[in-house]
């Protein structure tokens, strides 16, 4: 058995409930034609699952796939906003182009994704000290914690990017 | 993720990577921790895992900082820890999509790396190459399908690029450009400074190809253990490496029989005050090996082998520099 599903399931899932996932998108989203990039999407899921022939119920699992790709679509939306908004409010305003612009809400989500899971102080602490450049003394009087804390935070979050979780 | 490596020197690496971070860290601090790293290859693996896992998060260039913190904190109240889970997974899937689809894709977003002076960072690159920054160095670094392009502003790096992916593969060639040209790697480790007026190459593993913005025919050839200063024209001086030149990116200066005006200019890159050598001593020769993450250490140093002190500049303010004097 191949640990890749060959095309043959996939076209035939493609062809069987293609219509009916892009119609229940547009449903969840209000647009076709987000709905026809994210239905896209599922399917390129699709095709790097290992085991399609195991899948009993396509459609429970397709909207399965297809509701994770809209949480990260919406999440990707809210991260950007989020950006334009604090851009809009600075005191002399940037005025990043389109191309700059996706750049920076790709890694926003990229490292939104990467400290998925820390508490939110260290998540706090560690952008601080590593995007803005403050000093522990500095974080530690913008969160009002200790000094000590604030190595902690950092420490946890570190390990948390090199891939080890603390309890 | 790397397997190779020990969950408990990793740590050990992340409890110095936050003693650095702090922002208030010593040359004591810095000494201690480029000693940890030497000490054991192991060490520095682990060293280099966290360098890279924590590159994607402070690579955001300075101008966007502030924004992108104020977004990640904005949004980064209300999630579920299951969403939180899936988005990190999701993350890794984009991550792995993207690099299959573009190969080579830092490109101008991780531009304007810069090193403040008296400190020198490590990079990892997209391709898995690693960049040592010297001190007050400026970067800008520009990978597209048509090349790995490393632009050298100011300063000096060290450049080791990985080992491609498979013999068979074809990859953009890997060039730092300087005021002077561009600097080919051929398979290689390397060191590159852009100078005054010229560009200084030392080889220290297989070769490089040196592409001198006016020059014609061939590019010359640099082997390892070579060393050349090259100007728009081309060549200006090709001689063997001296011996210790690239101590530096052990943080060390290794003098043998070197000018002191030479040994305290280079001091001099690693302070943020100046410092200068007065006229009378500056043919005055010097060896041995120096810490340049501690240069009052290492000045002090100097008075010990040769009848030399050292002075405020400026009498009515010590703060705005230092001169090395005959004593």
């Amino acid at each position: 058995m191949s640990a890749v599903a060959s095309p043959q399931p996939v076209a035939e899932l493609y062809r069987e409930h293609h219509g009916w996932l892009h119609g229940w998108l547009r449903r969840k989203l209000g647009c076709t034609y987000q709905a026809a990039d994210l239905a896209q999407d599922t399917f390129v899921q699709a095709l790097l699952a290992p085991s399609l022939d195991e899948i009993r119920e396509p459609r429970a699992w397709l909207t399965t796939v297809a509701r994770r790709i809209m949480a990260n679509h919406l999440r990707r939306k809210e991260l950007e906003r989020a950006y334009l908004d604090a851009i809009a409010s600075h005191p002399e305003p940037l005025a990043p182009g389109p191309e700059e612009r996706a750049l920076i809400t790709e890694a926003l989500c990229e490292i939104d994704a990467l400290l998925a899971g820390l508490p939110a102080r260290a998540r706090q602490a560690f952008l601080l000290s590593q995007v803005e450049g403050l000093t522990y003394a500095e974080i530690a009087r913008r969160l009002g914690v200790s000094l000590s804390m604030v190595k902690k935070y950092m420490l946890r979050a570190t390990l948390h990017l090199a891939g080890i979780v603390k309890p | 993720m790397n397997a190779a490596i020990d969950p408990a020197l990793i740590e050990e690496a992340a409890r110095w990577f936050v003693l650095l971070a702090s922002g208030e860290a010593t040359a004591d601090d810095r000494t201690a921790c480029a000693g940890w790293r030497t000490a054991d290859s192991r060490h520095e693996a682990a060293w280099q895992h966290i360098s890279a896992a924590t590159a994607r998060v402070s690579g955001i260039p300075r101008q966007h900082a502030q924004a992108s913190v104020a977004a990640l904190n904005a949004t980064g109240k209300d999630q579920r820890p299951g969403r939180r889970r899936f988005l990190a997974q999701l993350g890794i899937l984009c991550a792995i999509g993207i690099a299959a689809r573009q190969g080579w894709r830092q490109s101008d977003w991780s531009a304007d790396q810069r090193t403040a002076i008296g400190e020198q960072r490590d990079l990892t690159l997209a391709d898995g190459s690693l960049l040592r920054l010297d001190t007050d160095t400026a970067i800008d670094i520009d990978f597209s399908a048509s090349a790995r392009l490393i632009r050298l502003r100011r300063g000096r790096i060290m450049v080791a690029t990985a080992p491609a992916p498979s013999p068979a593969a074809t990859r953009p060639p890997f060039l730092v450009e300087t005021a002077e040209g561009r600097v080919e790697a051929l398979g290689t480790q390397f060191v590159v400074r852009q100078e005054s007026d010229s560009t200084q190459v030392t080889v220290v593993q297989a070769r490089v190809a040196i592409h001198a913005s006016l020059a014609e025919g061939a590019p010359p050839i640099l082997a390892a253990g070579e060393a050349a200063r090259f100007g728009r024209q081309g060549i200006i001086a090709r001689e063997a490496a001296r011996p210790g030149s690239s101590a530096w990116i052990k943080g060390i200066l290794v003098a043998d029989d070197m000018p002191l005006a030479d040994f305290v200019a280079e001091l001099a890159r690693y302070r943020s005050a100046p410092l200068e050598c007065a006229p009378a001593v500056r043919q005055w020769r010097i060896s041995g090996t120096y810490p340049l993450v501690d240069t009052e250490g290492a000045l002090a140093a100097i008075g010990r082998i040769l009848p030399v002190r050292t002075q405020p500049l400026h009498p009515e303010d010590p703060a705005r520099g230092t001169l090395v004097v005959a004593r």
